[in-house]
């Protein structure tokens, strides 16, 4: 690949500070060395200390190496060098890989091999019976207990949401967070942290000014039927099962992930947002693929300054293998392998043509899995209108959908120009997220285009 | 949709045991589909009386799960017109990045000279970064003339779209009446441009109703176009409330050298003023009086100590005589005193009331644009009062540009830029920092020459500020050169370094072809 947009790269910044940082460093007169070669790009730059810092990108992931002592990541040189390559390619050098680039493309090669010879042997028996015996008491004894610890937890969350509505909804809104936290962190304590973050995500609905009561009732009714469905889990089909379970709280392992047959396509990187949940931050990122027309989510978290873990640049499209998460409507999946990135100019192939049909094709997923908070979007011909202090996305059809107020409106507005454009979003049953739209043959980020 | 409605209202006061029991209106299958599941084994009530509560969630899982699934899309509204087809070149990527630095409110003294080179490229900014760009340019009055040759048919649409009244959206005549402040200012710059007599009357309308800081502008924004035809209504507002209402307009009075504004005031300095011919024992000199008491002609002309500026260096009178002479047509005094302009300033610099002479001959000087006086000021060594004469850099916008130019080089030649030990800047840099860019090679080079002489890496940062302002007037290959002996990290000057950097970079960026 020739390498990233400007907004791809700014997009991989853990925040603002280091994304301006990283403009900074974006000059080639900055770099004493410029190179690349077809699977990475790597420079050195004269930071405070006496050597120069080596900086390098592995373009597959894109994964990131630096010498320097910050703790941020990618870090500001990382950001610099992409930019460089985005903006000047032609003073980045075609060049033989050095000692220490090839040096670390290699030990990040190991470990990926490293990990998927240990998933794999604890997907299978091990020839040692003892240990094998050993390791599995160990694992069902964990198991039981936390099953037990969960089946407690969420049956005070049965008593406690029936509490809330004899008492009424005005009450426990006027007792204020500490209703809603204590039951949080009562779920935490039980292993149940899916549950938790529902439960106190209530706290924003009970602060809304419009609407509230609406979307209290609609949680806690979202929260009973999770309680209801972990009772007689065993009578449910399995993907539904799989629901229930990552909705309280319990992840699919690596292991389990392993055994799975992959989805093998041209996955267009279409959208990203990064939320900030509690303590959290949420990475989402939207493929589309090419053949197969499916849909993908890649979810990453970060606590703190800590990485994402490597994904395909939004904006690009790579050949890779995801293995999907079991669900009765599959989206969330895992990145086996990507390789082979390109820039996106158009999702076209993906699109709706109308609000109609994709809300028909929403209504079946929400109907599917009634605890999935979004599905993807794509939807061509849009065109943003205001309306007073909300605005409205139209399709061609006379139809429209309001949009999040998070949505930069008057980005959208400006790249469609009164003109339809292609949008890709999420929507979460109620208002439509904006996230990018093509326009002109380019892809063209909604959020943090213009910051 | 009424049974949630009514699910919501029961449970907004509490469910209990009296509240009677479920909703009514649900579509036929839920309701079958409920009473099932209530009916079934594999409902368990819940202990302790929560059972209303429980139908209660039960019903309301259902019926949310369905409104979700079943959301309908909303009637559309009529899209705004679409934007007509751009005909100028997208701005390339690296550009691009320059320009978001840009707008991020980095390098901001570099902004508009940025704007003017993409605008003469005829570059189109990306329409993502229109929003920010439109807010920007609102906020720096100078760069809105190159901001609307950049932003493209796509800008005027958004500036249109935009739920306030922007500059950038363009005439449109019907808004005269509902729009307000500084819009309205706009737009009588517009029309003035057009249509003078038209301008004037839009003001004299609104003179009534407008505040005093509108009505201040207003009558600035009349500064175009200036004629004789302006006259009688440019008097009657020296009876305004405003001062500086009544300053902006004798501003403009004292531009029309045969109205009624400048009689008065010639002919009250034809009283103070006289030359007394030299002997061949004494040379020339000039005699001076200063004015008498105020009379109400005086104040309304605006020559009461409330309406002047205040100054350290001259006395109420002597100030008032800097205003009267003023307003006075320079070429008066070459006739009557019968004298050339040179000797004329020599002959006030050596008179004892010399400082307040020459103010007025100053601010007459930048009010008719006189290139021949506003040079013979620059030349005297007389230091006058910036609050009430015309500065330096006022002065030097009346020359020629040439002139300029030749006056800077002389002054480079005779005193160098900077002051050695190189502490501060010699009256020639200062000129210099004021000096609008481009400057001509020449000036460029000789202007390098003294830098790199003289500037030390100590001087780099306490001259930072006027450093920039003189860097981009530069080259940035001249720029980069007199930075070349020292490197960033140990002047402690970086941002000095990076403004240079960057500006060179952006300007290559706004060359490249694609």
């Amino acid at each position: 690949m020739d390498g990233f947009t400007l907004e791809q790269v700014l997009a991989l910044a853990p925040d603002p500070s280091s994304a301006k940082a990283g403009q900074g460093l974006g000059s080639p007169a900055k770099w004493s060395l410029l190179q690349r070669d077809a699977s990475a790009v790597w420079g050195e730059i004269q930071g405070s200390g006496k050597d120069p810092y080596r900086t390098q990108v592995d373009l597959a992931g894109p994964a990131f190496h630096c010498t320097c002592p910050s703790r941020k990541f990618p870090c500001k040189h990382g950001l610099g060098l992409l930019l460089v390559l985005a903006a000047h390619p032609a003073r980045v050098v075609q060049a033989e890989q050095p000692p220490w680039v090839v040096e670390w493309l290699a030990k990040r090669a190991a470990t990926a091999e490293r990990k998927a010879t240990i998933a794999t042997e604890r997907a299978t028996p091990s020839d040692d019976p003892q240990l094998h015996a050993r390791r599995e008491a160990e694992r069902s004894k964990r198991a039981t207990q936390r099953d037990e610890r969960v089946r407690d937890g969420l049956d005070e969350l049965r008593l406690w949401l029936a509490d809330t509505v004899r008492n009424g909804l005005v009450a426990a809104r006027q007792g204020g967070a500490r209703s809603w936290d204590q039951m949080a962190a009562r779920l935490v304590d039980a292993q149940a942290p899916g549950a938790a973050r529902l439960v106190r995500e209530l706290a924003s609905f009970a602060a809304r000014a419009d609407d509230w009561e609406t979307r209290v009732l609609e949680r806690l009714a979202l929260l009973w039927l999770l309680t209801e469905s972990a009772r007689r889990l065993d009578s449910l089909p399995a993907e539904l099962a799989a629901d229930v379970r990552q909705s309280i709280g319990w992840s699919t392992s690596d292991a389990e992930l392993a055994a799975l047959p992959g989805v093998r396509d041209r996955w267009c990187v279409a959208a990203q947002r990064i939320e900030d949940e509690d303590r959290l931050r949420v990475r989402r990122t939207w493929l589309f693929g090419r053949e197969t027309g499916r849909c993908a989510l890649l979810l990453s978290f970060s606590a703190g300054a800590q990485p994402f873990d490597a994904a395909p640049a939004p904006g690009s499209s790579v050949e890779a293998e995801l293995v999907f998460h079991p669900s009765a409507w599959p989206l969330r999946a895992s990145l086996r392998s990507s390789a082979n990135a390109q820039a996106l100019t158009d999702f076209t192939p993906h699109a709706s043509a109308s609000f109609e049909a994709a809300l028909q094709h929403a209504a079946i997923a929400f109907a599917a899995q009634p605890w999935l908070e979004r599905v993807p979007w794509c939807i061509e011909g849009c065109i943003p209108v205001r309306d007073g202090a909300r605005w409205l996305a139209c399709d061609a059809q006379g139809h429209a959908l309001e949009l999040h107020p998070s949505t930069p409106a008057w980005t959208f507005a400006a790249v469609s120009g009164g003109h339809p454009v292609c949008v890709a979003g999420e929507w979460d049953g109620e208002r439509l997220r904006a996230l990018a739209c093509t326009s002109e043959g380019r892809w063209i980020p909604l959020e943090g285009a213009s910051s | 949709m009424n049974a949630w409605q009514t699910l919501v209202s029961r449970a907004l006061v509490g469910v209990q045991e009296t509240t009677p029991a479920s909703a009514a209106e649900l579509p036929t299958e839920l309701e079958e589909l409920l009473a099932a599941h209530l009916s079934s084994s594999t409902f368990e009530p819940l202990a302790g009386g929560g059972a209303h509560a429980q139908r209660h969630l039960v019903a309301a899982s259902v019926v949310a799960t369905w409104r979700r699934a079943g959301r309908k899309s909303l009637p559309s509204l009529a899209p705004p017109t679409a934007a007509p087809d751009e005909s100028m070149r997208l701005l390339p990527r690296a550009a691009q990045s320059s320009l978001r630095r840009l707008l991020a409110g980095e390098f901001a003294i570099f902004a508009r000279a940025w704007f003017a080179r993409a605008a003469e490229l005829r570059w189109r900014i990306p329409p993502e970064l229109l929003p920010a760009a439109l807010t920007f340019a609102g906020e720096r009055p100078e760069l809105r003339a190159d901001f609307l040759r950049v932003c493209g048919e796509r800008g005027v649409w958004l500036a249109r779209q935009l739920p306030y009244k922007s500059f950038a959206a363009g005439e449109e005549n019907e808004d005269w009446e509902t729009a307000k402040g500084v819009w309205r200012f706009g737009y009588v710059v517009r029309v003035r441009a057009k249509d003078p007599a038209a301008a004037r009357e839009l003001v004299a309308g609104c003179w009534k109703t407008e505040a005093v800081e509108m009505r201040e502008i207003l009558v600035e924004a009349l500064s175009e176009n200036l004629s004789e035809a302006d006259e009688s209504w440019l008097e009657s507002v020296l009876a305004d409330r405003g001062a500086k209402v009544r300053a902006n307009a004798i501003e403009l009075l004292a531009r029309l050298p045969n109205g009624a504004l400048v009689q008065r005031m010639t002919a009250r300095a034809d009283g103070l003023l006289r030359k007394h011919k030299g002997s061949p024992l004494s040379s020339a000199r000039l005699e001076v009086e200063l004015p008498p008491e105020l009379d109400d002609a005086a104040r309304r002309d605006g020559l009461d100590a409330k309406s002047l500026p205040r100054s350290r260096e001259l006395g109420e009178r002597a100030l008032r005589l800097s205003f009267i002479l003023g307003a006075v047509p320079l070429a008066h005094w070459t006739q009557r005193l019968d004298a050339d302009v040179a000797t004329i300033v020599e002959l006030a610099a050596r008179n004892e009331h010399g400082r307040a002479l020459l103010t007025g001959f100053s601010i007459a000087a930048r009010r008719q644009r006189d290139a021949v006086w506003a040079a013979a000021l620059l030349e005297s060594d007389v230091k006058l009062d910036p609050n009430a004469a015309a500065t330096p850099a006022q002065l030097r916008a009346c020359l020629p540009r040439e002139t300029a130019v030749k006056l800077l080089r002389a002054g480079i030649a005779r005193e160098g830029v900077l002051t050695t030990p190189p502490t501060g800047w010699t009256p020639t840099g200062e000129a210099l920092i004021e000096f609008a860019a481009p400057w001509p090679r020449a000036l460029q080079h000789d202007v390098a020459e003294s830098l790199q002489a003289r500037l030390t890496v100590g001087a780099l940062r306490p001259l930072r500020s006027g450093l920039e302002r003189v860097f981009l007037g530069l080259d940035p290959e001249l720029a980069e050169l007199c930075l070349s002996p020292w490197s960033a990290d140990e002047t402690g000057a970086s941002a000095l370094f990076e403004l240079v950097r960057f500006r060179a970079e952006a300007l290559e960026a706004l060359e490249s072809a694609a």
